[in-house]
């Protein structure tokens, strides 16, 4: 009887396969030329930062506001950072941010923000769960819409529980345009010759031929399948 | 006069024309593998709404990536990989999507789940890497060498993980039928 079970499931996966829409050919070609489009429209954007870390995010004309060597060095990691991000390129930053000019309330709904893995998204109402203040739906959609350093704490990452967007301070189109652009980059990328497992937008990862390339579900898939993760972007 | 026939070119000529800038080759890619590639990943990501998504995003990544192509390579496992990575992708971002929309997931199972196969969810069951790997190989009847070289594994580990599937699949349906 399993054996025959087991069968009846081959056979499904020959004969019962599902068939794509009609006209999703064009359906492609179409997403693909608009989505060429969109990444090629790369916002200008303005930076600050204090010695601490990046203070502020705005879209404007590309200026840097930095006091000093250091807050000018951290303007232009964050530049480069922002830009591979854009390309598609990289799914994580490291350059450090200053939250220290937010208050506590804010603070805690960003910092939840930034645990929303790359690509993903969660509701107004799963924010203000996670930092223990379940009726503050409506302040936790303040507090991230005065998010000062959107993309890197991802308040993109954050839509209404019925699916739909919600709010963005850099329009909705944006919005839209960034959670696509997240759901195109990988977020843990093997190395098949060197058996190790990247986050998209490591040095390393960044290196690879895309015939190297092995996505995995998660860090336990890719040890489960032989690779190492990578020690310098692992976390 | 007669025309003498001209034959299909193949997906490596295709993917060097593509890489040239060629919009005609990448339609001629699009129409071979469409079909292919949404049957594999429908039964991958188990929805295909999401199915659809991740053969929008491959083909956008194969035609950003076609430079990338090495001509004499095999160009079909090039391609599954592609597609592969994108599905094994949108199962991490679902898999959390679901544990936050359904926290008691498991908890309770539906009536009619003890009467009939579900191909679906008996897939759902195994993990992400062994299914695409019997996917590989039950539907689009790809070799164990191709498979490795898709999944980034050996050709021993793919002939274990699909034993595996197969074992695990018949434990499934058994309990499915009991």
């Amino acid at each position: 009887m399993n054996t025959s079970a087991y069968d009846i499931l081959s056979r499904d996966l020959q004969t019962e396969a599902p068939v794509p829409p009609i006209g999703f050919d064009r359906e492609i070609l179409a997403f693909v030329r608009d989505t060429e489009r969109a990444l090629a429209a790369v916002p200008r954007i303005d930076l600050a930062a204090t010695r601490a870390g990046i203070s502020r995010i705005a879209i404007g004309r590309g200026r840097t506001d930095a006091d000093d060597g250091a807050a000018r060095r951290i303007c232009e990691r964050a530049r480069a950072e922002l830009d591979e991000f854009f390309a598609g390129e990289r799914g994580f930053f490291t350059v450090p941010i200053d939250l220290s000019s937010t208050a506590p309330f804010q603070r805690s709904v960003l910092e939840s923000a930034r645990g929303i893995p790359l690509g993903e998204v969660r509701s107004y109402q799963w924010i203000a769960e996670r930092i223990g203040r379940p009726g503050a739906v409506r302040a936790v959609g303040t507090a991230l819409g005065r998010n000062p350093i959107p993309l890197i704490v991802p308040c993109h990452r954050v839509v209404r529980s019925d699916g739909s967007l919600g709010g963005y301070a850099f329009g909705l189109d944006l919005k839209r345009h960034i959670l696509l652009l997240e759901r195109g980059i990988l977020g843990l990328v093997g190395d098949r010759s060197r058996r190790v497992v990247c986050r998209t937008g490591c040095p390393r990862e960044r290196a690879l031929r895309e015939d190297r390339r092995v996505a995995f579900a998660s860090i336990d898939d890719a040890r489960a399948a032989g690779y190492a993760p990578c020690p310098e972007c692992s976390s | 006069m007669s025309v003498a026939p001209v034959a299909a070119p193949d997906d490596g000529s295709l993917l060097r024309a593509v890489a040239s800038g060629d919009p005609q080759a990448f339609a001629v890619l699009v129409e071979r593998y469409q079909a292919s590639f949404f049957r594999l990943a429908a039964r991958t990501v188990g929805d295909e709404r999401e199915a659809q998504d991740c053969v929008q995003l491959a083909f956008f990544r194969i035609f950003r990536k076609a430079r990338d192509y090495r001509p004499g390579l095999p160009a079909a496992p090039w391609l599954y990989r592609i597609l592969t990575n994108a599905c094994v992708d949108a199962w991490r971002r679902r898999r959390h999507e679901v544990l936050v929309a359904e926290p008691h997931v498991g908890a309770t199972r539906p009536a009619d789940a003890a009467t009939r196969i579900d191909l679906a969810a008996a897939l759902a069951r195994l993990p992400t890497q062994t299914r695409v790997v019997l996917l590989l190989h039950a539907m689009e009847g790809l070799s164990n060498a191709e498979i490795a070289a898709i999944r980034g594994v050996s050709v021993n580990t793919v002939k274990t993980q699909i034993a595996r599937a197969r074992k695990q699949l018949r434990a499934l349906l058994g309990e499915e039928r009991r």
